[in-house]
């Protein structure tokens, strides 16, 4: 059997940004769509190759509604990835993308590959967020800009053929990295974490 | 009404789930099928005897318990604090153990041989296996390690902790070995989940009850805690939660009865497997329902509050043990991983629950937590008495003068008609006077008829049209509502 790189990606962003449509539109367009019974956009994953490595992306859908920001923490835990997704056209979802990058910063560290994708560049006309600012922005804390139209599909390939190779190049290529998805288990004292998880526990009400 | 009409078609074990003194508490095999508290006062007495009989070897049987019932960090200051004051749960939970020993060999003897069950998993999860040498290695593995993990479930003193690390430890080298070894070149990939259901099937099979109690110990508080919270958020409707279902459509009714029947029946699964699956099983039909409702994709916006819906509704017993449970034994894929996640952050949200998250006030929140009746707030201006009231009586008013108007403008049109009427009888006898004269005057004129009796008009017509009889009567009726409504009014 060969082996493949599993990689979690969390996908934050509030509501009507855009966050399903770029999921849909990257795990069903590309590869001319099988049809699935039931259209689900929560969870999905996707297989790539990449410089000759199998890679397995689970791409996991958080809900972006402001009552359930404190849950964040139970969702980008052992993330690989985190695509911070906000509208050109409404300001308040970058400020919102702000909020996530704290907190993303403080449970994983630098060990998470952070991704701001600025979607809906179809509607120029309307931005809101001028690209220096987010530019300067994502330069600040680390991040990569990507600018992409789910509509359009525009740049949506491409955020997650180079999310997977910055990915891939945090992990050193020799190693098995199938234990990512094991479960670190939901600890239900710090304490009695299985597998030791050296990475500090941040309270997970913030 | 969720909850009443499915629980007939609900399989769960609930005869040995709650507590058996029926005071609505869950029970627990360790002790004895009572819950905790029961069970203390159901053994007070023989506790007091043992404690006598037991005298001075206090100390040594407290510090095995210790480590029992530890997995806190703390254990080790808890293990010194117990020699010199014994914990009399600690010691229950003890005595509990040896009095199981004796029920479960019994149990045991009644659920299986345990040849026929390792048979029957083979045979189900095994055959695709090509080679035979490959089989053999799996069912040589799998059983050095079942009987090792058996023995150290039963033994007391081994915490859950080094039980989760073991599982965690042989599930990985099983993996590592179907991947590396030589002989498992040639099977399929499917494979390895193959071998984990039949390690799940094999090991729980036995050790099922002892590894989940531990845990159920552990997180009593938890699990009781989060039922009562559930029990308290009785109240909370879908649009509080902003989930777009329809109740009323049958269909839909149906299939939100099968997700919390899936999530009530995690309980009853006995293996990670199993909970996992049902845990599937309540997500595609919560899927399925708002595919239904909404039609659009579905994401975690609108499923997330969904699943917590179901939950409330379902109440599910021992949720908090069972999701500790599913993610310290189960392997899940991605995608189950993700739900189960879902499931969790489901939970924490129902703890963390708070008024503005279900867009009310925070004092509505607190009358709905104390059961006292709340006006939805778009029902709440249908009961503003200000408001409607003033316009009522502005309303009562003009009805009033406009009565008055009436009652005037008809004694106007009663005297008009009187006036007439002398007028008409008036004229009719001038006019025939008249005639009279011009008769005697020209008497070969032939006699025309007389065009109006006056008699006739006089007895009948004038009659009609009189408006007093019937003036009378509406005026009657006129003053008698508004002198009611002029007391209206003044009230």
């Amino acid at each position: 059997m060969s082996r493949s790189v599993t990689f979690k990606i969390v996908l934050l962003g509030e509501g009507c940004v855009g966050k399903t449509s770029i999921i849909s539109c990257y795990t069903e367009n590309s590869f001319n769509n099988k049809h699935i019974e039931t259209q689900q956009a929560s969870f999905k994953s996707k297989r790539l190759t990449l410089d000759g490595r199998r890679v397995d992306l689970a791409i996991w859908d958080t809900a972006g509604q402001e009552r359930f920001q404190a849950l964040g923490p139970l969702y980008y835990r052992d993330a690989n990835g985190a695509l911070l997704v906000f509208d050109i056209t409404d300001e308040d979802s970058f400020s919102r993308v702000k909020g996530w990058v704290k907190q993303l910063k403080r449970m994983l560290g630098d060990d998470v590959v952070l991704c701001i994708v600025a979607n809906k560049i179809d509607l120029e006309k309307d931005r809101h967020v001028s690209i220096q600012t987010a530019e300067e922005y994502a330069q600040s804390v680390d991040a990569k800009l990507y600018h992409t139209s789910a509509k359009l599909n525009q740049g949506i390939g491409e955020l997650f053929n180079d999310l997977a190779a910055r990915m891939l190049q945090k992990v050193p290529s020799n190693s098995n990295n199938t234990s990512t998805l094991r479960p670190g288990g939901i600890p239900i004292q710090p304490s009695s974490t299985a597998d030791g998880n050296d990475r500090p526990k941040s309270s997970t009400c913030c | 009404m969720l909850k009443s009409m499915s629980k007939e078609t609900i399989n769960t074990r609930s005869d040995d789930q709650f507590c058996r003194n029926a005071c609505g508490f869950y029970g627990n095999k360790i002790w004895d099928g009572f819950c905790s508290k029961c069970y203390r006062e159901v053994y007070q007495q023989a506790k007091q005897i043992q404690e006598a009989y037991d005298g001075k070897s206090n100390t040594s049987i407290s510090e095995s318990n210790s480590s029992l019932s530890s997995s806190t960090s703390s254990s080790h200051e808890k293990r010194r604090s117990n020699i010199t004051m014994p914990n009399p749960i600690r010691q229950m939970v003890h005595r509990a153990g040896n009095l199981r020993s004796s029920s479960n060999s019994v149990i045991s003897a009644l659920l299986n041989d345990e040849q026929t069950i390792e048979n029957e998993s083979v045979s189900k999860y095994l055959e695709i296996i090509i080679a035979d040498d490959a089989r053999s290695d799996i069912k040589s593995q799998v059983k050095t390690f079942a009987n090792n993990f058996h023995k150290k479930c039963s033994n007391k003193n081994i915490r859950l902790d080094t039980l989760i690390q073991e599982y965690g430890t042989f599930t990985d080298t099983i993996k590592k070995r179907i991947q590396t070894n030589s002989i498992y070149r040639e099977e399929n990939e499917d494979l390895i989940h193959r071998v984990r259901d039949y390690v799940e099937s094999i090991i729980f099979s036995k050790d099922y009850v002892s590894v989940f109690d531990r845990i159920a110990i552990e997180c009593e508080e938890q699990d009781l805690s989060i039922q009562n919270r559930i029990s308290s958020l009785h109240w909370v409707t879908p649009t509080m939660l902003d989930v777009v279902l329809n109740e009323d459509i049958s269909d839909h009714r149906e299939t939100m009865y099968k997700a919390v029947n899936a999530l009530i029946e995690l309980d009853a699964k006995t293996t990670p497997q199993g909970k996992i699956h049902s845990i599937m099983e309540c997500k595609s039909f919560i899927e399925q329902v708002l595919q239904s409702t909404s039609g659009t994709t579905i994401n975690a916006d609108c499923f997330l509050p969904a699943l917590i819906y179901v939950v409330l509704k379902a109440k599910p017993p021992r949720l908090y043990s069972n999701i500790q449970f599913s993610s310290h034994f189960s392997q899940p894929n991605g995608e189950q991983l993700y739900y189960l996640a879902n499931l969790d952050s489901a939970v924490r949200f129902i703890e963390l629950l708070q008024a503005e998250h279900l867009g009310l006030s925070s004092n509505d929140f607190s009358l709905y937590m104390r059961g006292e009746p709340v006006l939805p707030s778009s029902c709440v201006s249908l009961f503003d008495y200000s408001f409607e009231n003033n316009s009522n009586i502005q309303q009562l008013r003009n009805m009033c003068i406009q009565c008055d108007e009436i009652e005037y403008n008809s004694q106007k049109f009663h005297e008009n008609m009187t006036d007439f009427n002398q007028h008409l009888v008036q004229s009719v006898t001038d006019i025939n006077e008249l005639f009279n004269d011009s008769y005697t005057r020209f008497a070969y004129f032939e006699q025309i008829p007389a065009l109006i009796k006056l008699e006739n008009i006089d007895k009948k017509d004038i009659d009609l049209l009189n408006p007093s009889i019937i003036e009378n009567k509406y005026s009657q009726e006129t003053l008698e509502s508004k002198t009611a409504l002029k007391q209206d009014i003044e009230q």
